[in-house]
């Protein structure tokens, strides 16, 4: 199916959920620092595993960068 | 020196720093070192895959060095878009602080005082410690405090103009107004501009591009640590009033004839 990651389409398998999109982007899930939203909805580390995503889901991965 | 208390949380330092446009990675840790800052602020971007490591390292460093990370909400033009990135902020960085901009224009980066507002409102209900980049507007600050703001944070001129602080007879006000803390953010381009903000009766100042940017961004760093202190000094020793004439300092009498 195909999801948008950062803006960007990417096609993933089925009933993928966040933790192993995270796991397939080579980001490690259990390392702090990094939050993910959904359709614009931020989801909670503790939901990672049970959020599965759909197609045309909407995938932001955020982190901290340099800011003023 | 009177300790600084920002939302339940005391400091000693009243020099809040960004952390962006260092020539690089080390450089920034030698000025915010030598700043003394407790507080550092960053951005919230998206993850790149060629390149995810530096937000890891920036969060641990900061963290490492028991500083209070201050997210911002910078980019950010509508009160939607602020609350989302507030909203991932809290669950990346393990915080309810947020330094919220909403801005209302690219060329000024004023703040769109309409949204920020709007934002400030929905982030306070949801339990977060706002403290909010405002204009230096008497009535703007005082409605973010009512709505529960942790802080005040006029700028001193726009963002990463240097211009100092252009017009200290409303932060002045807003001082008289406002009894939550209140920060200079942004305009500051040198020591004399930390100072003046801080004889002013700000409680704090807080800034980035005139270390970051200045020709030797340490030495810059360990200025504005010395003028925030001189200023917070001199505010609380109270000013002599301004007069056009001179008055002696020296003795009037016994003088050689």
């Amino acid at each position: 199916m195909k999801i948008r990651v950062n803006g960007e389409e990417t096609e993933v398998r089925l009933n993928l959920n966040v933790y192993d999109l995270l796991v397939a982007l080579e980001l490690d899930p259990v390392r702090s620092g990094i939050a993910v939203a959904v359709d614009r909805e931020v989801i909670p580390k503790t939901e990672w595993q049970a959020m599965e995503l759909r197609e045309n889901s909407d995938v932001e991965i955020i982190r901290a960068v340099q800011g003023g | 020196m009177p300790e600084f208390k920002l939302a339940d949380q005391t400091y000693t330092s009243r020099l809040l720093i960004g952390t962006a446009g260092y020539p690089n990675f080390h450089i920034m840790t030698e000025a915010i070192a030598a700043s003394g800052a407790e507080i550092a602020t960053v951005s919230m971007r998206r993850v790149k895959w060629t390149d995810n490591t530096s937000g890891e390292n920036l969060f641990a460093l900061l963290r490492e060095r028991g500083m209070t990370i201050l997210p911002n909400t910078a980019g950010c033009f509508t009160a939607k878009d602020a609350i989302l990135t507030a909203n991932l902020a809290r669950e990346a960085l393990e915080t309810v602080l947020i330094k919220l901009e909403v801005i209302g224009d690219e060329q000024t980066l004023f703040p769109d005082v309409e949204q920020l507002l709007r934002a400030a409102e929905t982030l306070v209900k949801d339990g977060f410690t706002v403290l909010p980049y405002c204009n230096d507007d008497p009535i703007t600050c005082k409605k973010l405090e009512d709505i529960g703001c942790a802080a005040v944070m006029p700028l001193g001129a726009p963002i990463g103009s240097g211009m100092g602080i252009r017009n200290p007879y409303n932060i002045q006000i807003i001082r008289d107004l406002v009894r939550v803390p209140l920060i200079v953010d942004a305009g500051v381009g040198t020591a004399s501009d930390a100072a003046i903000a801080m004889e002013l009766g700000c409680d704090g100042v807080l800034l980035n591009t005139a270390v970051a940017k200045a020709h030797r961004p340490v030495l810059m760093a360990e200025a504005m640590k010395k003028a925030v202190e001189a200023g917070r000094a001199a505010f609380l020793a109270g000013r002599i009033p301004r007069k056009l004439y001179a008055t002696a300092s020296s003795p009037q009498t016994g003088m050689i004839e």
